[in-house]
């Protein structure tokens, strides 16, 4: 007996063991199973920042945007992003002055009436997106308006400056903003 | 000898915990870095795009519509107090309402070729001053007009941006530089350039993108041809131009700018 003191059996010897191996399974998988989302967010947020840069290249590939080029960009910025995967909204914002650099600004739909010398013309900002409640969003007046809700809280905004149609054949400042998310 | 096994299987739970902890701690190593240069690649594409949508506007922007873009010192006197007395210097003030003279379809790159051409053609490329020979053409004005406002996001969120023009003719760029402190730029409003300056005068109307020692300076040129077409011989002249913008992100005092 004096040669077993302190022998609690084969298993019973191992127990103290025991605790770190298990913490050490837990916190490898644990810490894997993080990583791997962590993998995939930043995967996913790269594909997404990537297809939205690629789709504001369609949309800037001129120093102009008329309201019917809008028209035609907007039907090739649909084909290009259902390939891509990539749900979009592009606003084409007619400043034709002064422009403001803020997100909620950006994405307010309004039309407004421009002046220039003795001429007036009234200008609309124009809107196209994959999504349908998005695009049929009607322009009103700046202080009636409230900006567009983008259903993602992970969407990539890129903004450009350039030159808008600002009626009687003026072209002014503007800003195209694109919008990008995937899901939701 | 149990009592010493037990110990022995202690130690190896131990060790094999500790293994784990650093084997994990790589893993977050990895982690802290992966996708943060392709993440840095493509902030710089953005920016780039940027950059050339500006240059592009610039042949089609008419130049009367930029008649109420206000100056720097107007922009910040209501918002940023403090920024007031920086960006207030009358050396360096913008008039754009004097735009408003020009009517009808004329964009800022053909004020622009008009103010960089000479009347004298022995001296074709002149100056950037606001001027063609002896009349008024405020194609330095435009240009900094438009600039100023499409770079506004970069200027007041520690960027700054030169945009130059020059003659692209020879092996070499000929920056023309304005004769006074007037530059398409935000970069006069530093600290940086009153010291720069202060130790070399001459530098006052020399300052161009290739002074600027930042290792993270993107710049985009774009050609600017001008034709000329002399009636007399029906012959036409090209002159190439260049439309330059560089764009750096600076704090001020770190910027370093090589003479």
């Amino acid at each position: 007996m004096l040669g077993l003191k302190g022998f609690i059996g084969p298993i019973g010897d191992d127990i103290p063991s025991i605790f770190p191996i298990v913490a050490g399974i837990l916190i490898f998988l644990t810490s894997m199973l993080y990583v791997d989302s962590q993998f995939s967010e930043r995967n996913a947020y790269l594909e997404t920042r990537s297809a939205t840069l690629q789709l504001s290249y369609v949309a800037t590939d001129k120093g102009f945007m008329g309201d019917s080029k809008f028209l035609e960009k907007c039907t090739e910025m649909k084909l290009f992003a259902s390939k891509k995967q990539l749900k979009f909204a592009t606003i084409l914002k007619k400043y034709c002055g002064p422009m403001v650099f803020s997100k909620s600004e950006n994405l307010k739909i309004t039309k407004s009436t421009k002046t220039f010398g003795l001429v007036s013309a009234e200008v609309e900002d124009m809107i196209c997106s994959s999504d349908e409640k998005i695009s049929s969003t009607v322009p009103k007046d700046p202080l009636l308006v409230e900006a567009i809700s983008i259903p993602s809280k992970n969407a990539i905004l890129l903004s450009y400056p350039i030159a808008v149609d600002c009626g009687n054949s003026n072209r002014g400042l503007g800003l195209i903003t694109i919008a990008g998310w995937r899901g939701a | 000898m149990a009592k010493i096994r037990g110990q022995a299987s202690f130690f190896d739970g131990l060790m094999f915990l500790f293994i784990v902890i650093f084997s994990v701690s790589l893993v977050f190593l990895t982690l802290n870095t992966y996708a943060v240069a392709q993440d840095k690649v493509l902030r710089t594409a953005y920016l780039s795009n940027y950059l050339e949508s500006s240059a592009k506007m610039v042949y089609y922007l008419d130049v009367a519509t930029l008649q109420n873009v206000k100056s720097y010192c107007k922009d910040t006197e209501l918002s940023i107090e403090s920024a007031t007395s920086y960006y207030c210097k009358p050396q360096y003030d913008l008039d754009c309402s004097i735009l408003n003279k020009y009517k009808g379809r004329i964009s800022i790159s053909d004020l622009v070729k008009k103010d960089l051409d000479s009347s004298d053609d022995s001296n074709p490329l002149s100056n950037f001053d606001d001027k063609y020979g002896s009349s008024e053409q405020y194609g330095r004005t435009a240009a900094r007009c438009a600039m100023k406002e499409v770079m506004k996001p970069f200027t007041f969120s520690g960027y700054r941006y030169i945009t130059e023009f020059g003659d692209a003719s020879s092996a070499s760029d000929v920056i023309v530089h304005p004769q006074d402190e007037k530059y398409a730029s935000d970069f006069m409003f530093t600290s940086t350039y009153a010291d720069m300056v202060v130790k070399d005068p001459t530098l006052k109307s020399s300052l161009d993108c290739a002074k600027i020692a930042s290792d993270q300076l993107l710049v985009i040129r774009t050609p600017f041809k001008l034709l000329e077409v002399d009636p007399a011989s029906q012959t036409v002249k090209s002159r190439n131009y260049i439309m330059r913008t560089c764009l750096w992100p600076t704090n001020d005092l770190t910027v370093k700018i090589s003479s």
